[in-house]
């Protein structure tokens, strides 16, 4: 199943050459006879690049990030902004919030910093000394407390006046407020001056945070636009009277956005994972029942969800999928962002993105629109303005978290009423999103995500291709352009195959190749959903591609690859797996009358977690329980089968 | 799905509890769940005291080199406040040391990032007394910022001051003035010299596990540290995780 690694090195070429791009990305759109036909009828030219119109690589970047200006990362002590936070993520060397020096292996290609909208900028304004806040007797109270050296006391009187609800109201960063518009134009800014199209684009975007009752609902908002835009308005927010925490009044807030400025924007829900069953809702949300509008309109603006980030990974639960044996992977399933509710089992269902995907189906056969048709992407949420989530690099979730002995050991969530417990070790150092854009500007990057041609990783920077079509053929897998043959007969992640010809099956052209620094692979899988003649929803995990010459058991399951990894000194050797995996895969169980929906997941070879290069690194013994290795993963966005109607 | 539809109306109910509750209760501004106020209190000190946190990278960088000590790993619970003894008799030792040399002329107060334990070294009498576990620094005091292990380093004779403010394991914030007359008198002390009383095996012990083993006496204080002090005063739900001096959270 595996090639060389010469071939590898020149699929790499050709998966990654420059080209010159339209202006505009195309819509993957969803494949009929017609344009099958007149793709396949374009005379050829000697040069194989000629006319090619399809992105040509794969942009890392991370969706997801806070600085200095989110609340809630300013009070644990992050002092990078949104400035450090680009410059960082473009490859430069900046000095962490706790002093230490950090770069990341290579630049990533883009960043969102997503601050909360929520109180956005407040505490470095409050010890800049702005005027508003020093307008505030309470403000100028703390300020002078910490000018006369008694900062300490300004500290405790914050605190206090956090915990016991007595926060003066004239100090809120509410949206029209002059200081909420000064942090938000300064958030512009910096995005503005370092967004440098076809080198690295800064997105303006923000976190709105819905975290009612300790329910994670966030939604991370991006503007494909400019400055120019994205000033005209205010983010929304969740504290009434100036905003909700219900998703339907974000969707109305993205939509007057669009009509005032002629702009576009997308929301990427976060990771579900601590939303105690109400990120997927099927019956009802915020006490309405789900209908064709909410379908509609969630699938409009949620393009894409975030299934890998620092506090866990969201595409399956092993409660959910038993007979998945890489279903258990960085999962955090005690309850929901506070700890103050603990997890129950009937609530996964409704937090990960297989099931949703699932109950997507369903949801489109009783309202006529699938409001779960997202594509996947991973990213940090980092709230350092570090988004370093490389093993042997990871800056941690928070401030706290920055690289140091006691990481191994502390807790992240602790709540003792509910006994929910989380441990920082269990933080993961997870993902990247990965954009197949034509270029790398913000237009471009924000279509690609906008049509889903999008895949989630957890870290490592593989490179993964998934074309679905009627017509691919095992030939097309031993070709050196599987690109080409992708597009030109099939469509890519995040597209739609429809109606099955008379006697066909979907076929699968799909390619990974392993990051240039990482780990080899394992093997690349393509994960099926359907619904069922009776209705009932169904899922399996095909093993397509797999390195070395492994045979399936008689519980048709692969044997595990392998391990390398030496522990003691946190390193391992690519002497198992393979660089590359191609092949054409042929659903073997496919039905025409059936909805279904079909993603690719590629799985590396084990490889040291982040806490063992801690323990390495500092000479600490780890919990007994911490888990020390890995196998880094990507997910790339499903493509989906509706059969005639 | 039939669990989602019983269990939703309740979760509904507490949405609309909650919506109401927050439009007047400002602490859900902090959007997060990792709220203990000991954290919170350890990253203010980032703001009032300027890169305050740039010790526990140096504390990392110098582990990390084998300079200082690992901590040790352990997570059982204290439940006879040994950490904290350990901690508080660490930094006696560290006061002794101190006041090895020469008779000290300027008073101080210091802060271990772990734990958020406040001490003050007053000198009086031509002797630097040491009261551990106070509220916060006395107005306009030099203010220490370290961590444990520097601490039990310098009481135990292995680190000399000024090699600590050298390296960054001790961050100094007052006036220029105060620095200058701290590094002028305490600058050698620590220099191989272990503190008088002070066995190099107590110096040697894991501070970071002292700390941590404080939880228990912390969360009945005789008096209020910065954190436990904000704490006590604040309810428990808002916070969402440990209350009061919980376990080092770095």
């Amino acid at each position: 199943m595996t090639r060389t690694l010469l071939q590898s090195i020149k699929l790499a070429g050709l998966m990654v050459a420059a080209f010159a791009p339209p202006a505009f990305a195309q819509d993957t759109g969803t494949l009929d006879q017609k344009k099958a036909t007149e793709a396949q009828q374009r005379p050829p030219a000697y040069s194989p690049y000629v006319g090619r119109d399809f992105p040509t690589r794969p942009f890392f970047g991370d969706t997801h990030l806070h600085t200095s200006f989110s609340m809630d990362a300013g009070a644990f002590g992050a002092r990078l902004g949104p400035t450090d936070a680009y410059r960082f993520a473009r490859g430069e060397e900046v000095t962490s919030s706790t002093g230490q020096p950090a770069k990341l292996s290579r630049p990533l290609d883009f960043l969102v910093v997503a601050d909360h909208s929520d109180n956005m900028g407040f505490f470095p304004d409050l010890f800049a000394g702005k005027p508003n806040l020093l307008a505030d007797p309470t403000g100028r109270q703390w300020y002078d407390m910490i000018q006369s050296g008694r900062g300490a006391d300004a500290a405790i009187a914050i605190i206090v006046a956090f915990s016991q609800g007595t926060f003066p109201k004239d100090l809120m960063y509410f949206p029209g407020t002059r200081p909420y518009q000064s942090a938000w134009q300064e958030t512009i800014s910096a995005a503005d001056q370092y967004n440098e199209p076809d080198r690295f684009t800064a997105f303006i975007g923000f976190e709105w945070t819905s975290n009612t009752g300790g329910n994670n609902l966030h939604r991370n908002v991006i503007f494909r636009d400019n400055g120019d835009k994205a000033s005209q308005v205010e983010p929304f927010t969740v504290y009434p009277p100036y905003g909700s925490d219900n998703p339907v009044d974000l969707w109305k807030w993205m939509e007057a956005y669009e009509s005032k400025t002629g702009g576009s924007v997308l929301a990427i829900a976060h990771n579900g994972n601590l939303s105690n069953g109400l990120m997927f809702p099927v019956v009802e949300a915020f006490g309405k029942k789900l209908d064709r509008e909410y379908a509609e309109t969630r699938s409009k603006w949620e393009r894409l969800y975030e299934t890998t980030q620092t506090k866990g990974t969201g595409e399956a639960h092993p409660f959910l999928s038993p007979n998945d044996e890489f279903a258990s992977f960085e999962i955090w399933d005690k309850g929901n962002l506070d700890g103050s509710v603990a997890k129950k089992n009937e609530m996964l269902e409704f937090e990960y993105a297989r099931s949703a995907y699932k109950n997507g189906l369903k949801l489109e056969k009783e309202l006529g629109t699938n409001p779960y048709k997202f594509g996947l992407i991973g990213s940090t949420d980092a709230h350092t303005g570090l988004a370093a989530i490389e093993e042997e690099n990871f800056f941690g979730k928070t401030v706290p978290q920055e690289p140091s002995p006691h990481r191994m050991t502390a807790a992240f969530i602790n709540n003792p009423k509910t006994g929910v417990k989380i441990m920082d070790w269990e933080v993961s150092a997870s993902g990247y999103a990965a954009v197949w854009a034509n270029d790398n500007t913000r237009e471009s990057l924000w279509d690609a995500m906008q049509r889903k041609e999008t895949y989630a990783t957890t870290g490592s920077r593989m490179i993964v291709r998934f074309f679905g079509g009627w017509d691919f053929v095992e030939e097309d897998a031993a070709d050196r352009l599987p690109a080409n043959i992708g597009y030109r007969k099939g469509v890519p992640m995040g597209g739609d195959l429809s109606a099955a010809p008379g006697g066909k099956v979907p076929t699968f052209l799909v390619a990974a190749l392993k990051d240039p620094i990482g780990a080899n692979l394992d093997r690349y899988q393509v994960v099926k959903g359907w619904m069922d003649k009776d209705g009932k929803l169904q899922e399996k995990v095909y093993d397509v591609a797999w390195a070395g010459d492994r045979k399936s058991g008689a519980d048709g399951k692969l044997p595990p690859v392998g391990d390398t990894v030496d522990l003691a000194n946190a390193t391992w050797v690519n002497t198992i797996g393979a660089p590359e995996l191609v092949a054409v895969w042929k659903d073997p169980d496919f039905d025409a009358s059936l909805p279904a929906f079909y993603y690719g997941r590629v799985i590396e070879i084990p490889t040291p977690r982040w806490t063992a290069y801690d323990a390495k690194r500092f000479g600490v013994k780890p919990l007994a329980d911490a888990t020390m290795k890995l196998q880094e993963r990507a997910y790339t966005s499903p493509i989906w089968y509706t059969p005639a109607q | 799905m039939g669990g989602y539809r019983q269990w939703l109306p309740a979760v509904s109910r507490l949405s609309i509890a909650a919506v109401l509750f927050l439009a007047a209760s400002p602490p859900t501004v902090l959007a997060c769940g990792y709220h203990d106020d000991v954290s919170m209190a350890r990253g203010m000190m980032n703001w009032v005291y300027p890169d305050a946190l740039h010790v526990m990278g140096a504390i990392s960088a110098a582990i990390a080199e084998r300079r200082l000590p690992a901590p040790a790993t352990d997570a059982a619970p204290d439940l006879f406040s040994s950490r904290y003894r350990r901690t508080a008799e660490a930094l006696e030792q560290f006061g002794r040391a101190l006041d090895h040399d020469k008779a000290p002329a300027l008073s101080f107060s210091l802060v271990l990032l772990e734990p958020m334990l406040w001490t003050r070294f007053e000198a009086a009498h031509g002797r630097l007394g040491v009261h551990v576990h106070v509220t916060g620094p006395e107005p306009a005091d030099l203010v220490l910022v370290s961590g444990e292990a520097v601490i039990g380093e310098v009481a135990g004779g292995r680190l000399a001051i000024a090699e600590a403010l050298r390296l960054g394991l001790i961050r100094l914030y007052g006036s220029e003035g105060q620095k200058a007359d701290f590094i002028g008198t305490y600058q050698s002390s620590g220099n191989g010299k272990p503190a008088m009383g002070v066995s190099v095996h107590q110096a040697q012990s894991t501070p970071g596990q002292e700390a941590r083993q404080a939880t228990l006496h912390f969360m009945q204080p005789r008096s209020a540290s910065i954190m436990a002090r904000a704490a006590s005063q604040s309810t428990v739900s808002e916070v969402g995780g440990e209350i009061a001096c919980g376990p080092a959270h770095h």
